[in-house]
């Protein structure tokens, strides 16, 4: 199945550019031909059940995963061919990847710094010591910080490099509602100062709805619906996202929305 | 592509930030920096006493004279090669066991720069180890090697590249088999003990092995190391055969490390690797 573009008004280069993107291991296909792009300043939410296949996307976004076909284009260039030109641009979260732990988190954080080239690394992880609220937990080893301080230390991480494009595979996943709600601030703040394009993969409806523009339904590798959140609640007569997703994963899509 | 204004596009800064990470474990470890002379000082002594029991028995009888040392740089420099390979293999386990290979596979650091990095590491891991090594054994068991200085760092150099390839190679396997294959990493090395002839002249092997042993540019190095130690001389031939082997196993290892990271990329394995 190929889905149209998600419709993008703005005219300026988008972040993301992906045209009929596929993910097969041997006979399984995790990903079947996915098309959708996200405008600059533009967060967009990846939905699905388990196996639906966001993670297999981001990966392929983020060039640790190799497509079986199909392109893809971050800010403007093709990742298959600018891969190194593209990646001190963009940056990521994940609950698959983990920091030395070790290392305390203005040590990981100088190490990024110096991976991601920034010449003054001192100032910007001073900068997001504070705003992540992680001053006070600044030289003490990553093993022995909580769940949630791991988070946000994995958040300063991802925003060092001030990317122009971030994408985030579930990173509220483990956090308390506060901490999880302080993220969503920072992220919303972030955004609005940078005008960076987010791509979200979560299973947190109400995080989708606060912060996505557009929602991209996935299922079984496909998209089955995209559209913002208000459209899709409209379209499937429903007060929630929750039971907007529930509707598609259980294959109810059709009646409801009918 | 140039950088973007407060950014550099520096491969000397990404290297540095890799090394930086391990010298901020190594500067709050103490039992790290110790493990790093630990096992070659202790190999060497149980060798130096081997040597002093040794010693007195071969002293009047020509060549003998000099088993004891043979013995002693022997030692030194196998745990250079050990050291090389371990300087590789640790410094990626490190990042495994830390889950951190997907964080530096989507950095902008080059996985030549990840590998550049990881041999410089095995290098200050083989200056503090046999460093410390070569010091007892000077001290302790008067081991005089100075005239041979450069002909033996020469072999060194040799050893110190063969190490890097197998590390390369055991790299490659736990990235392509998962930490099941960590086992070999750790053993691989020690596969090629038997025919390196770190103790002993190629020539006792068996005729047949003498041939699978001279497919290894560590047969050549400790040759060349004897050569040097008995003759005094430097054997130019042996060092030559031994660096063009080197490279043919430094480009061969290398190879199947991209392969294994390219094939890591297709199965989806570089996000999720670790403990």
């Amino acid at each position: 199945m190929h889905d149209s573009m998600l419709t993008v008004s703005e005219p300026r280069t988008p972040a993301i550019v992906v045209r009929d993107l596929k993910k097969s291991y041997g006979a399984v296909d995790a990903v079947r031909g996915i098309t959708f792009s996200v405008a600059p300043g533009e967060t967009v939410g990846l939905l699905g059940g388990n196996g639906a296949g966001k993670t297999t996307t981001i990966s392929m976004l983020l060039g640790v995963l190799k497509p079986s076909a199909g392109s893809i284009e971050l800010l403007g260039l093709s990742l298959a061919a600018h891969r190194y030109d593209i990646l001190p641009r963009i940056n990521f979260t994940s609950p698959y990847v983990d920091l030395p732990k070790r290392l305390s988190v203005v040590e990981n954080l100088r190490v990024f710094a110096g991976l991601y080239g920034l010449r003054d690394g001192k100032k910007r992880i001073a900068n997001l010591l504070g705003e992540l609220d992680l001053e006070e937990v600044a030289d003490r080893p990553y093993a022995n910080l909580s769940a949630g301080q791991r988070t946000r230390v994995s958040l300063a991480k991802s925003l060092l490099n001030s990317p122009e494009l971030l994408l985030l595979d579930e990173p509220t996943a483990s956090l308390d509602p506060d901490v999880g709600d302080r993220m969503r601030s920072l992220l919303e703040r972030y955004r609005k100062q940078s005008g960076c394009a987010m791509l979200l993969a979560s299973h947190n409806m109400a995080e989708v709805e606060r912060l996505c523009d557009d929602v991209i339904m996935l299922k079984r590798g496909a998209i089955v619906d995209k559209g913002s959140p208000a459209a899709l609640l409209t379209k499937y007569g429903r007060s929630n996202l929750d039971d907007v997703f529930l509707d598609i994963s259980r294959g109810n899509a059709t009646t409801a929305a009918a | 592509m140039s950088a973007r204004p407060g950014y550099r596009n520096s491969s000397a800064q990404r290297i540095g930030a890799m090394l930086s990470r391990h010298f901020f474990l190594i500067r709050k470890s103490w039992p790290r920096l110790l493990s790093f002379a630990y096992y070659p000082v202790m190999q060497l002594l149980v060798w130096g006493f081997v040597t002093q029991y040794l010693g007195p028995q071969s002293a009047s009888q020509g060549v003998l004279q000099a088993v004891p040392g043979i013995l002693l740089t022997g030692v030194l420099l196998w745990d250079v090669l050990v050291r090389g390979e371990l300087g590789l293999f640790l410094s990626f386990l490190e990042e495994m066991y830390s889950r951190n290979l997907g964080n530096l596979f989507v950095s902008p650091l080059r996985l030549h720069e990840f590998v550049i990095a990881q041999m410089l590491m095995s290098i200050v891991r083989v200056v503090i180890g046999s460093g410390v090594a070569l010091l007892v054994a000077v001290v302790f068991f008067d081991l005089q090697i100075a005239q041979q200085a450069f002909a033996l760092s020469l072999c060194l150099g040799c050893l110190l590249v063969f190490g890097w390839a197998v590390g390369l190679l055991a790299n490659g396997l736990v990235l392509r088999f998962g930490l099941g294959a960590e086992e070999i990493g750790w053993a691989v090395v020690f596969l090629i003990g038997p025919l390196s002839g770190a103790y002993y002249p190629i020539s006792v092997l068996p005729s047949w092995l003498q041939t699978v042993a001279y497919a290894l540019p560590t047969a050549w190095a400790f040759e060349a190391m004897r050569t040097a130690l008995i003759e005094g001389r430097i054997a130019w031939q042996m060092l030559a055969t031994s660096m063009l082997l080197n490279l043919v196993y430094f480009v061969g290892c290398g190879y199947l490390f991209w392969r294994f990271v390219e094939s890591g990329r297709e199965r989806g394995l570089l996000l999720q690797m670790g403990e």
